[in-house]
Protein backbone atom coordinates (compact mmCIF):
# COMPACT_ATOMS: atom_id res chain seq x y z
CA UNK A 1 0.00 0.00 0.00
CA UNK A 2 1.37 3.41 -0.91
CA UNK A 3 1.67 6.26 1.60
CA UNK A 4 0.19 8.75 -0.82
CA UNK A 5 -3.07 10.38 0.30
CA UNK A 6 -5.78 10.25 -2.33
CA UNK A 7 -6.47 13.55 -4.01
CA UNK A 8 -9.80 15.38 -4.33
CA UNK A 9 -10.46 18.23 -6.72
CA UNK A 10 -13.41 20.49 -5.81
CA UNK A 11 -14.85 22.94 -8.31
CA UNK A 12 -17.66 25.31 -7.24
CA UNK A 13 -18.17 29.01 -7.85
CA UNK A 14 -19.31 29.44 -4.24
CA UNK A 15 -16.25 29.83 -1.92
CA UNK A 16 -18.30 28.91 1.16
CA UNK A 17 -19.15 25.56 -0.38
CA UNK A 18 -15.48 24.97 -1.30
CA UNK A 19 -14.38 25.67 2.27
CA UNK A 20 -17.03 23.34 3.69
CA UNK A 21 -16.12 20.43 1.42
CA UNK A 22 -12.39 21.00 1.81
CA UNK A 23 -12.70 20.79 5.59
CA UNK A 24 -14.85 17.67 5.41
CA UNK A 25 -12.63 15.89 2.85
CA UNK A 26 -9.40 16.59 4.73
CA UNK A 27 -10.95 14.94 7.76
CA UNK A 28 -11.70 11.94 5.51
CA UNK A 29 -8.03 11.62 4.60
CA UNK A 30 -7.91 13.43 1.26
CA UNK A 31 -5.53 15.99 -0.15
CA UNK A 32 -7.82 18.72 -1.47
CA UNK A 33 -7.39 21.20 -4.31
CA UNK A 34 -10.18 23.76 -4.82
CA UNK A 35 -11.11 25.95 -7.78
CA UNK A 36 -13.88 28.53 -8.21
CA UNK A 37 -13.68 28.26 -11.99
CA UNK A 38 -14.04 25.17 -14.20
CA UNK A 39 -11.71 26.46 -16.91
CA UNK A 40 -8.86 27.10 -14.43
CA UNK A 41 -9.37 23.64 -13.00
CA UNK A 42 -9.24 21.99 -16.44
CA UNK A 43 -6.17 23.97 -17.47
CA UNK A 44 -4.34 22.67 -14.41
CA UNK A 45 -5.35 19.04 -14.86
CA UNK A 46 -2.17 18.35 -16.81
CA UNK A 47 -0.01 19.07 -13.77
CA UNK A 48 -2.29 17.72 -11.09
CA UNK A 49 -3.60 14.19 -10.89
CA UNK A 50 -6.83 13.74 -8.97
CA UNK A 51 -8.43 10.49 -7.83
CA UNK A 52 -11.85 12.10 -7.54
CA UNK A 53 -13.44 15.43 -8.42
CA UNK A 54 -16.53 17.07 -6.93
CA UNK A 55 -17.99 19.47 -9.46
CA UNK A 56 -20.86 21.93 -9.18
CA UNK A 57 -23.27 21.51 -12.06
CA UNK A 58 -24.24 25.15 -12.40
CA UNK A 59 -21.40 27.62 -12.68
CA UNK A 60 -21.37 30.94 -14.54
CA UNK A 61 -18.39 30.51 -16.88
CA UNK A 62 -18.34 26.86 -17.82
CA UNK A 63 -20.95 24.33 -16.74
CA UNK A 64 -20.36 21.22 -14.65
CA UNK A 65 -21.11 18.83 -17.52
CA UNK A 66 -18.40 20.46 -19.66
CA UNK A 67 -15.99 20.27 -16.75
CA UNK A 68 -16.90 16.58 -16.39
CA UNK A 69 -16.10 16.04 -20.08
CA UNK A 70 -12.80 17.90 -19.70
CA UNK A 71 -11.76 15.85 -16.69
CA UNK A 72 -12.68 12.54 -18.32
CA UNK A 73 -10.66 13.51 -21.37
CA UNK A 74 -7.59 14.58 -19.43
CA UNK A 75 -7.75 11.94 -16.70
CA UNK A 76 -10.06 9.06 -17.58
CA UNK A 77 -9.33 7.34 -14.27
CA UNK A 78 -10.52 10.30 -12.20
CA UNK A 79 -13.96 9.71 -10.69
CA UNK A 80 -16.30 12.66 -10.97
CA UNK A 81 -19.18 13.44 -8.62
CA UNK A 82 -21.55 16.21 -9.66
CA UNK A 83 -23.48 18.32 -7.17
CA UNK A 84 -26.25 20.82 -7.64
CA UNK A 85 -28.62 23.02 -5.73
CA UNK A 86 -31.08 22.71 -8.58
CA UNK A 87 -31.39 19.01 -9.32
CA UNK A 88 -33.17 17.83 -12.45
CA UNK A 89 -33.69 14.36 -13.86
CA UNK A 90 -32.31 15.38 -17.25
CA UNK A 91 -29.02 16.71 -15.96
CA UNK A 92 -28.65 13.68 -13.66
CA UNK A 93 -29.09 11.27 -16.58
CA UNK A 94 -26.71 13.29 -18.74
CA UNK A 95 -24.10 13.28 -15.97
CA UNK A 96 -24.27 9.51 -15.53
CA UNK A 97 -24.10 9.00 -19.29
CA UNK A 98 -20.91 11.06 -19.36
CA UNK A 99 -19.40 8.77 -16.76
CA UNK A 100 -20.11 10.58 -13.49
CA UNK A 101 -19.79 8.39 -10.41
CA UNK A 102 -22.76 10.01 -8.68
CA UNK A 103 -24.98 13.07 -8.59
CA UNK A 104 -25.60 14.78 -5.26
CA UNK A 105 -28.13 17.48 -4.49
CA UNK A 106 -27.36 20.33 -2.11
CA UNK A 107 -27.45 20.47 0.84
CA UNK A 108 -25.06 17.62 0.48
CA UNK A 109 -25.72 14.52 2.54
CA UNK A 110 -22.31 14.30 4.20
CA UNK A 111 -22.78 10.63 5.06
CA UNK A 112 -23.35 9.81 1.40
CA UNK A 113 -20.31 11.89 0.41
CA UNK A 114 -18.23 10.08 3.04
CA UNK A 115 -19.28 6.72 1.56
CA UNK A 116 -18.32 7.82 -1.94
CA UNK A 117 -14.95 9.17 -0.84
CA UNK A 118 -14.21 6.01 1.14
CA UNK A 119 -14.97 3.93 -1.96
CA UNK A 120 -12.60 6.01 -4.07
CA UNK A 121 -9.88 5.88 -1.42
CA UNK A 122 -10.07 2.09 -1.21
CA UNK A 123 -9.96 1.77 -4.96
CA UNK A 124 -6.95 4.05 -5.17
CA UNK A 125 -5.17 2.01 -2.47
CA UNK A 126 -5.95 -1.21 -4.34
CA UNK A 127 -4.56 0.26 -7.54
CA UNK A 128 -1.40 1.38 -5.75
CA UNK A 129 -0.96 -2.11 -4.30
CA UNK A 130 -1.51 -3.64 -7.73
CA UNK A 131 1.02 -1.30 -9.28
CA UNK A 132 3.56 -2.18 -6.62
CA UNK A 133 2.92 -5.87 -7.32
CA UNK A 134 3.39 -5.27 -11.04
CA UNK A 135 6.68 -3.51 -10.41
CA UNK A 136 7.72 -6.43 -8.29
CA UNK A 137 6.82 -8.80 -11.13
CA UNK A 138 8.67 -6.63 -13.62
CA UNK A 139 11.68 -6.76 -11.35
CA UNK A 140 11.49 -10.53 -11.16
CA UNK A 141 11.20 -10.70 -14.96
CA UNK A 142 14.69 -9.35 -15.28
CA UNK A 143 17.96 -10.87 -14.26
CA UNK A 144 21.03 -8.73 -14.83
CA UNK A 145 19.44 -7.21 -17.93
CA UNK A 146 18.05 -10.51 -19.24
CA UNK A 147 14.34 -10.43 -19.86
CA UNK A 148 12.10 -13.45 -19.46
CA UNK A 149 8.55 -13.50 -18.27
CA UNK A 150 7.82 -17.01 -19.49
CA UNK A 151 7.82 -19.85 -16.95
CA UNK A 152 10.71 -21.51 -18.77
CA UNK A 153 12.91 -18.40 -18.37
CA UNK A 154 11.77 -17.84 -14.79
CA UNK A 155 12.95 -21.37 -13.99
CA UNK A 156 16.27 -20.62 -15.66
CA UNK A 157 16.66 -17.36 -13.66
CA UNK A 158 15.87 -19.25 -10.47
CA UNK A 159 18.52 -21.81 -11.28
CA UNK A 160 21.09 -19.12 -12.10
CA UNK A 161 20.38 -17.37 -8.80
CA UNK A 162 20.69 -20.60 -6.87
CA UNK A 163 23.94 -21.83 -8.47
CA UNK A 164 25.68 -18.43 -8.83
CA UNK A 165 27.04 -18.32 -5.26
CA UNK A 166 28.43 -21.86 -5.42
CA UNK A 167 29.21 -23.34 -8.83
CA UNK A 168 32.87 -23.52 -9.85
CA UNK A 169 32.03 -24.49 -13.41
CA UNK A 170 28.88 -24.17 -15.46
CA UNK A 171 27.88 -25.05 -18.98
CA UNK A 172 25.49 -22.76 -20.80
CA UNK A 173 23.84 -24.25 -23.85
CA UNK A 174 21.57 -22.58 -26.34
CA UNK A 175 21.21 -21.62 -29.96
CA UNK A 176 23.12 -18.74 -31.43
CA UNK A 177 21.85 -15.37 -30.23
CA UNK A 178 19.88 -16.82 -27.33
CA UNK A 179 21.88 -14.95 -24.68
CA UNK A 180 24.55 -17.35 -23.40
CA UNK A 181 27.00 -14.58 -22.59
CA UNK A 182 24.24 -12.72 -20.73
CA UNK A 183 23.68 -15.75 -18.52
CA UNK A 184 27.44 -16.04 -17.94
CA UNK A 185 27.50 -12.38 -16.84
CA UNK A 186 24.54 -13.03 -14.53
CA UNK A 187 26.36 -15.97 -12.92
CA UNK A 188 29.39 -13.74 -12.40
CA UNK A 189 27.46 -10.77 -11.01
CA UNK A 190 25.29 -12.81 -8.68
CA UNK A 191 28.24 -14.75 -7.30
CA UNK A 192 30.94 -13.87 -4.76
CA UNK A 193 33.36 -12.85 -7.52
CA UNK A 194 31.37 -9.90 -8.82
CA UNK A 195 34.15 -7.45 -7.87
CA UNK A 196 36.75 -9.45 -9.76
CA UNK A 197 37.45 -9.73 -13.48
CA UNK A 198 35.17 -11.30 -16.05
CA UNK A 199 37.16 -12.34 -19.10
CA UNK A 200 35.89 -13.81 -22.33
CA UNK A 201 37.49 -16.04 -24.91
CA UNK A 202 35.70 -17.07 -28.07
CA UNK A 203 37.15 -20.48 -28.78
CA UNK A 204 36.13 -20.37 -32.43
CA UNK A 205 38.16 -17.23 -33.02
CA UNK A 206 41.53 -18.54 -31.83
CA UNK A 207 44.02 -20.27 -34.11
CA UNK A 208 44.48 -23.90 -32.98
CA UNK A 209 48.20 -23.52 -32.33
CA UNK A 210 47.71 -20.48 -30.11
CA UNK A 211 45.05 -21.90 -27.79
CA UNK A 212 47.37 -23.10 -25.12
CA UNK A 213 49.36 -19.90 -25.10
CA UNK A 214 46.14 -17.82 -24.92
CA UNK A 215 44.66 -19.84 -22.09
CA UNK A 216 47.70 -20.72 -20.04
CA UNK A 217 50.36 -18.24 -21.15
CA UNK A 218 53.93 -18.94 -22.25
CA UNK A 219 57.48 -18.26 -21.21
CA UNK A 220 60.10 -16.51 -23.29
CA UNK A 221 61.54 -18.79 -25.95
CA UNK A 222 58.79 -21.38 -25.65
CA UNK A 223 58.19 -21.13 -29.39
CA UNK A 224 59.22 -18.94 -32.28
CA UNK A 225 57.90 -15.47 -31.63
CA UNK A 226 57.59 -15.93 -27.86
CA UNK A 227 59.92 -13.06 -27.12
CA UNK A 228 58.79 -12.52 -23.56
CA UNK A 229 56.88 -14.13 -20.72
CA UNK A 230 53.14 -13.77 -21.05
CA UNK A 231 50.42 -14.77 -18.63
CA UNK A 232 47.42 -16.61 -20.08
CA UNK A 233 43.75 -15.83 -19.57
CA UNK A 234 43.53 -18.16 -16.58
CA UNK A 235 46.17 -16.20 -14.72
CA UNK A 236 44.59 -12.90 -15.78
CA UNK A 237 41.19 -14.05 -14.56
CA UNK A 238 42.55 -15.37 -11.25
CA UNK A 239 39.93 -14.82 -8.58
CA UNK A 240 37.32 -14.01 -11.21
CA UNK A 241 35.40 -15.67 -14.01
CA UNK A 242 36.51 -16.88 -17.42
CA UNK A 243 33.75 -17.18 -20.00
CA UNK A 244 34.70 -19.67 -22.72
CA UNK A 245 32.31 -19.18 -25.60
CA UNK A 246 31.91 -21.91 -28.21
CA UNK A 247 33.86 -24.34 -26.05
CA UNK A 248 32.95 -27.11 -28.50
CA UNK A 249 35.55 -25.63 -30.87
CA UNK A 250 38.39 -26.23 -28.43
CA UNK A 251 41.03 -28.58 -29.96
CA UNK A 252 41.59 -31.88 -28.12
CA UNK A 253 45.07 -31.08 -26.70
CA UNK A 254 43.76 -27.84 -25.18
CA UNK A 255 40.77 -29.76 -23.78
CA UNK A 256 43.14 -32.03 -21.83
CA UNK A 257 44.95 -29.06 -20.34
CA UNK A 258 41.69 -27.28 -19.52
CA UNK A 259 40.48 -30.37 -17.67
CA UNK A 260 43.65 -30.35 -15.60
CA UNK A 261 43.17 -26.71 -14.67
CA UNK A 262 39.59 -27.37 -13.65
CA UNK A 263 40.50 -30.43 -11.60
CA UNK A 264 43.66 -29.30 -9.78
CA UNK A 265 43.43 -25.52 -10.15
CA UNK A 266 46.92 -25.20 -11.59
CA UNK A 267 48.19 -23.78 -14.86
CA UNK A 268 51.49 -24.33 -16.55
CA UNK A 269 52.68 -21.73 -19.01
CA UNK A 270 53.78 -23.16 -22.34
CA UNK A 271 57.47 -23.92 -22.11
CA UNK A 272 57.56 -23.80 -18.32
CA UNK A 273 57.85 -26.67 -15.89
CA UNK A 274 56.45 -24.68 -13.02
CA UNK A 275 52.80 -24.85 -12.09
CA UNK A 276 50.91 -21.90 -10.78
CA UNK A 277 47.78 -22.02 -8.63
CA UNK A 278 44.79 -20.23 -10.08
CA UNK A 279 41.29 -19.83 -8.77
CA UNK A 280 39.03 -19.25 -11.74
CA UNK A 281 35.37 -19.93 -12.24
CA UNK A 282 34.80 -21.26 -15.73
CA UNK A 283 31.53 -20.68 -17.49
CA UNK A 284 31.57 -22.51 -20.81
CA UNK A 285 29.02 -22.06 -23.54
CA UNK A 286 28.17 -23.89 -26.70
CA UNK A 287 25.52 -24.00 -29.37
CA UNK A 288 26.62 -27.49 -30.34
CA UNK A 289 25.27 -30.72 -28.93
CA UNK A 290 28.31 -31.54 -26.80
CA UNK A 291 27.07 -35.01 -26.03
CA UNK A 292 27.04 -35.78 -29.76
CA UNK A 293 30.52 -34.27 -30.01
CA UNK A 294 31.63 -36.64 -27.26
CA UNK A 295 30.14 -39.61 -29.12
CA UNK A 296 31.86 -38.46 -32.30
CA UNK A 297 35.17 -38.32 -30.43
CA UNK A 298 35.62 -34.59 -30.90
CA UNK A 299 35.09 -33.63 -27.28
CA UNK A 300 36.58 -35.31 -24.22
CA UNK A 301 33.89 -37.01 -22.19
CA UNK A 302 35.68 -36.31 -18.87
CA UNK A 303 35.79 -32.59 -19.70
CA UNK A 304 32.16 -32.68 -20.76
CA UNK A 305 31.07 -34.23 -17.47
CA UNK A 306 33.25 -31.80 -15.56
CA UNK A 307 31.68 -28.81 -17.32
CA UNK A 308 28.09 -29.93 -17.22
CA UNK A 309 27.95 -30.42 -13.45
CA UNK A 310 25.62 -27.49 -13.82
CA UNK A 311 23.98 -27.15 -17.21
CA UNK A 312 21.92 -24.10 -18.01
CA UNK A 313 19.89 -24.50 -21.18
CA UNK A 314 18.57 -21.30 -22.69
CA UNK A 315 15.43 -21.98 -24.71
CA UNK A 316 15.28 -20.55 -28.23
CA UNK A 317 13.03 -17.52 -28.67
CA UNK A 318 10.43 -19.55 -30.59
CA UNK A 319 9.84 -21.62 -27.44
CA UNK A 320 8.92 -18.48 -25.49
CA UNK A 321 6.99 -16.19 -27.84
CA UNK A 322 5.26 -14.67 -24.80
CA UNK A 323 8.53 -12.87 -23.99
CA UNK A 324 8.67 -11.16 -27.38
CA UNK A 325 6.46 -8.16 -26.42
CA UNK A 326 8.58 -7.52 -23.30
CA UNK A 327 11.84 -7.86 -25.21
CA UNK A 328 10.42 -5.61 -27.91
CA UNK A 329 9.45 -2.97 -25.36
CA UNK A 330 12.88 -3.08 -23.74
CA UNK A 331 14.71 -2.84 -27.08
CA UNK A 332 12.44 0.01 -28.24
CA UNK A 333 13.25 1.95 -25.07
CA UNK A 334 16.94 1.31 -25.58
CA UNK A 335 17.05 2.31 -29.25
CA UNK A 336 14.61 5.22 -28.95
CA UNK A 337 17.03 6.67 -26.39
CA UNK A 338 20.08 5.77 -28.45
CA UNK A 339 18.78 7.38 -31.64
CA UNK A 340 16.95 10.18 -29.76
CA UNK A 341 13.62 9.30 -31.34
CA UNK A 342 10.18 9.54 -29.74
CA UNK A 343 9.30 5.89 -30.56
CA UNK A 344 7.12 4.41 -27.84
CA UNK A 345 5.32 1.47 -29.40
CA UNK A 346 4.62 -0.75 -32.39
CA UNK A 347 1.51 -1.19 -34.54
CA UNK A 348 -0.58 -4.34 -34.00
CA UNK A 349 0.63 -5.54 -37.42
CA UNK A 350 4.26 -5.26 -36.33
CA UNK A 351 3.47 -7.04 -33.09
CA UNK A 352 1.88 -9.90 -35.04
CA UNK A 353 4.86 -10.19 -37.37
CA UNK A 354 7.29 -10.18 -34.45
CA UNK A 355 5.24 -12.76 -32.56
CA UNK A 356 5.03 -15.18 -35.49
CA UNK A 357 8.60 -14.81 -36.72
CA UNK A 358 10.83 -17.86 -36.62
CA UNK A 359 13.81 -15.96 -35.13
CA UNK A 360 16.53 -18.46 -35.97
CA UNK A 361 18.97 -15.87 -34.67
CA UNK A 362 16.94 -15.62 -31.45
CA UNK A 363 17.06 -12.56 -29.18
CA UNK A 364 20.10 -11.15 -30.97
CA UNK A 365 18.24 -11.22 -34.29
CA UNK A 366 15.15 -9.59 -32.75
CA UNK A 367 17.37 -6.93 -31.24
CA UNK A 368 19.20 -6.26 -34.50
CA UNK A 369 15.97 -6.04 -36.50
CA UNK A 370 14.47 -3.60 -33.98
CA UNK A 371 17.64 -1.55 -33.90
CA UNK A 372 17.54 -1.12 -37.68
CA UNK A 373 13.79 -0.46 -37.63
CA UNK A 374 14.20 2.22 -34.94
CA UNK A 375 16.99 3.80 -36.94
CA UNK A 376 14.73 3.98 -40.01
CA UNK A 377 11.48 4.91 -38.28
CA UNK A 378 10.24 8.47 -38.42
CA UNK A 379 7.11 8.21 -36.30
CA UNK A 380 6.17 7.61 -32.70
CA UNK A 381 5.05 4.10 -33.49
CA UNK A 382 7.07 1.51 -35.36
CA UNK A 383 5.04 0.37 -38.39
CA UNK A 384 5.19 -2.55 -40.82
CA UNK A 385 7.12 -0.51 -43.37
CA UNK A 386 9.87 0.30 -40.87
CA UNK A 387 10.06 -3.36 -39.94
CA UNK A 388 10.10 -4.67 -43.52
CA UNK A 389 12.89 -2.25 -44.36
CA UNK A 390 14.84 -3.52 -41.35
CA UNK A 391 14.54 -7.17 -42.33
CA UNK A 392 17.66 -8.60 -43.93
CA UNK A 393 16.49 -10.13 -47.23
CA UNK A 394 12.98 -10.53 -48.60
CA UNK A 395 11.57 -12.79 -45.91
CA UNK A 396 14.32 -13.61 -43.50
CA UNK A 397 11.87 -14.53 -40.78
CA UNK A 398 10.00 -16.96 -42.97
CA UNK A 399 12.29 -19.86 -42.42
CA UNK A 400 9.63 -22.07 -41.01
CA UNK A 401 11.27 -25.20 -42.35
CA UNK A 402 12.20 -28.50 -40.76
CA UNK A 403 15.64 -28.85 -39.18
CA UNK A 404 16.96 -31.08 -41.94
CA UNK A 405 16.83 -28.13 -44.29
CA UNK A 406 17.62 -25.45 -41.78
CA UNK A 407 19.64 -22.61 -43.17
CA UNK A 408 18.20 -22.81 -46.66
CA UNK A 409 14.43 -22.78 -47.02
CA UNK A 410 14.64 -23.51 -50.72
CA UNK A 411 16.41 -26.81 -50.31
CA UNK A 412 14.50 -30.07 -50.00
CA UNK A 413 15.36 -32.60 -47.28
CA UNK A 414 18.86 -34.05 -47.55
CA UNK A 415 17.76 -37.65 -47.66
CA UNK A 416 15.67 -37.30 -50.83
CA UNK A 417 16.77 -38.41 -54.31
CA UNK A 418 17.67 -36.01 -57.09
CA UNK A 419 14.34 -36.62 -58.83
CA UNK A 420 12.50 -35.89 -55.58
CA UNK A 421 14.55 -32.78 -55.10
CA UNK A 422 13.84 -31.42 -58.55
CA UNK A 423 10.17 -32.30 -58.24
CA UNK A 424 9.92 -30.50 -54.91
CA UNK A 425 11.69 -27.45 -56.24
CA UNK A 426 9.42 -27.42 -59.29
CA UNK A 427 6.34 -27.68 -57.14
CA UNK A 428 7.53 -24.88 -54.92
CA UNK A 429 8.23 -22.68 -57.89
CA UNK A 430 4.80 -23.36 -59.41
CA UNK A 431 3.17 -22.50 -56.09
CA UNK A 432 4.99 -19.26 -55.81
CA UNK A 433 4.33 -18.11 -59.36
CA UNK A 434 0.67 -19.04 -59.00
CA UNK A 435 0.42 -17.10 -55.76
CA UNK A 436 2.13 -14.08 -57.28
CA UNK A 437 -0.37 -14.17 -60.15
CA UNK A 438 -3.21 -14.22 -57.59
CA UNK A 439 -4.19 -17.69 -58.75
CA UNK A 440 -4.63 -16.63 -62.38
CA UNK A 441 -3.26 -19.63 -64.30
CA UNK A 442 -2.97 -17.90 -67.68
CA UNK A 443 -0.94 -15.12 -66.13
CA UNK A 444 1.20 -17.61 -64.23
CA UNK A 445 1.79 -19.63 -67.45
CA UNK A 446 2.78 -16.42 -69.29
CA UNK A 447 5.18 -15.51 -66.56
CA UNK A 448 6.81 -18.95 -66.78
CA UNK A 449 6.95 -18.76 -70.58
CA UNK A 450 4.97 -21.98 -71.10
CA UNK A 451 1.62 -22.66 -72.71
CA UNK A 452 -1.46 -22.77 -70.57
CA UNK A 453 -1.83 -26.44 -71.40
CA UNK A 454 1.71 -27.26 -70.26
CA UNK A 455 1.14 -25.28 -67.11
CA UNK A 456 -2.04 -27.24 -66.34
CA UNK A 457 -0.19 -30.51 -66.89
CA UNK A 458 2.44 -29.45 -64.43
CA UNK A 459 -0.14 -28.39 -61.88
CA UNK A 460 -1.88 -31.72 -62.27
CA UNK A 461 1.37 -33.61 -61.82
CA UNK A 462 1.90 -31.90 -58.47
CA UNK A 463 -1.74 -32.13 -57.38
CA UNK A 464 -1.88 -28.36 -57.39
CA UNK A 465 -5.14 -28.07 -59.28
CA UNK A 466 -7.08 -29.00 -56.17
CA UNK A 467 -4.76 -27.30 -53.79
CA UNK A 468 -4.91 -23.99 -55.61
CA UNK A 469 -7.64 -22.45 -53.49
CA UNK A 470 -5.90 -23.27 -50.29
CA UNK A 471 -2.71 -21.84 -51.57
CA UNK A 472 -4.50 -18.69 -52.68
CA UNK A 473 -6.13 -18.31 -49.31
CA UNK A 474 -2.85 -18.76 -47.57
CA UNK A 475 -1.08 -16.09 -49.49
CA UNK A 476 -3.91 -13.64 -49.78
CA UNK A 477 -5.86 -13.68 -46.56
CA UNK A 478 -3.51 -12.34 -43.98
CA UNK A 479 -0.54 -10.06 -44.55
CA UNK A 480 1.46 -11.60 -41.70
CA UNK A 481 1.47 -14.90 -43.53
CA UNK A 482 3.79 -13.48 -46.11
CA UNK A 483 6.52 -13.80 -43.54
CA UNK A 484 6.26 -17.57 -43.65
CA UNK A 485 7.25 -19.74 -46.57
CA UNK A 486 3.79 -20.38 -48.08
CA UNK A 487 4.42 -24.07 -48.69
CA UNK A 488 7.78 -25.63 -48.22
CA UNK A 489 9.02 -28.73 -49.98
CA UNK A 490 8.57 -30.73 -46.83
CA UNK A 491 4.85 -29.94 -46.73
CA UNK A 492 4.25 -31.72 -50.01
CA UNK B 1 -37.13 33.81 -16.85
CA UNK B 2 -33.58 33.04 -15.71
CA UNK B 3 -33.61 35.51 -12.81
CA UNK B 4 -35.79 33.40 -10.45
CA UNK B 5 -33.73 30.28 -11.32
CA UNK B 6 -30.51 32.13 -10.56
CA UNK B 7 -32.01 33.38 -7.32
CA UNK B 8 -33.18 29.91 -6.36
CA UNK B 9 -29.75 28.49 -7.10
CA UNK B 10 -27.94 31.18 -5.14
CA UNK B 11 -30.17 31.09 -2.06
CA UNK B 12 -30.16 27.29 -1.95
CA UNK B 13 -26.37 27.29 -2.18
CA UNK B 14 -26.12 29.64 0.82
CA UNK B 15 -28.61 27.60 2.81
CA UNK B 16 -26.74 24.40 1.84
CA UNK B 17 -23.56 25.89 3.26
CA UNK B 18 -25.33 26.60 6.56
CA UNK B 19 -26.75 23.06 6.68
CA UNK B 20 -23.36 21.63 5.72
CA UNK B 21 -21.46 23.45 8.46
CA UNK B 22 -24.16 22.53 10.95
CA UNK B 23 -23.69 18.87 9.98
CA UNK B 24 -19.92 19.20 10.33
CA UNK B 25 -20.27 20.74 13.80
CA UNK B 26 -22.74 18.04 14.85
CA UNK B 27 -20.22 15.43 13.68
CA UNK B 28 -17.45 17.05 15.65
CA UNK B 29 -19.22 17.69 18.97
CA UNK B 30 -20.03 14.85 21.32
CA UNK B 31 -23.54 13.58 22.06
CA UNK B 32 -23.73 15.51 25.36
CA UNK B 33 -22.16 18.72 24.04
CA UNK B 34 -24.16 21.72 25.30
CA UNK B 35 -23.99 23.46 21.91
CA UNK B 36 -25.69 20.58 20.17
CA UNK B 37 -29.31 21.84 20.59
CA UNK B 38 -28.27 25.28 19.23
CA UNK B 39 -26.65 23.78 16.16
CA UNK B 40 -29.74 21.62 15.61
CA UNK B 41 -31.89 24.80 15.73
CA UNK B 42 -29.73 26.48 13.07
CA UNK B 43 -29.92 23.43 10.87
CA UNK B 44 -33.67 23.12 11.33
CA UNK B 45 -34.19 26.77 10.33
CA UNK B 46 -31.99 26.47 7.26
CA UNK B 47 -33.82 23.33 6.15
CA UNK B 48 -37.16 25.11 6.68
CA UNK B 49 -35.90 27.99 4.51
CA UNK B 50 -34.90 25.49 1.81
CA UNK B 51 -38.41 23.99 1.91
CA UNK B 52 -39.86 27.51 1.59
CA UNK B 53 -37.73 28.18 -1.48
CA UNK B 54 -38.97 24.92 -3.06
CA UNK B 55 -42.60 25.85 -2.31
CA UNK B 56 -42.10 29.34 -3.70
CA UNK B 57 -40.36 28.05 -6.86
CA UNK B 58 -43.10 25.44 -7.31
CA UNK B 59 -45.89 28.02 -7.08
CA UNK B 60 -43.99 30.44 -9.37
CA UNK B 61 -43.88 27.79 -12.12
Amino acid sequence: MSGRRPSLLVIDDEPGMLALIERFARQSGFDVVVHTSGSTAISQLASHTADVALVDLRMPEIGGLDVLRGIKEAQPDCQVILMTAHASVDSAIEAVKLGALDYLSKPIDLNRLRELLTGVREKSARRAALLAAENETAHRMELCGLIGRSAIMQDLFDLVERIAPHARTALVTGETGSGKEGIAHAIHHLGPRRQRRFLTINCSAVVDTLFESELFGHVRGAFTGATENKPGLFEAADGGTLFMDEVGELPLPAQAKLLRVLEVGEVQRVGSLQSKKVDVRVVAATNRDLQAEVVAGRFRSDLYYRLNLVELRIPPLRERPGDIPYLTAAFLREFAAKFRKPIDGVTPGVERILMTGEWLGNVRELRNVLERACMLSEGRVLNERDLQAAMPGPSRLSRRVPDSTAGNPQMPPKSSTLADDLGAVERQHLERVLAEADGNKSAAADRLGVSRRTFYRRLEKHNLLKARRTSQDRTGAEPARSWHAPISAADS
Amino acid sequence: MTAPVDFEHAIKNHLAIIVGYADLLLDECGADDQRRPDILEMRKAANAALALVDTWVGSAR
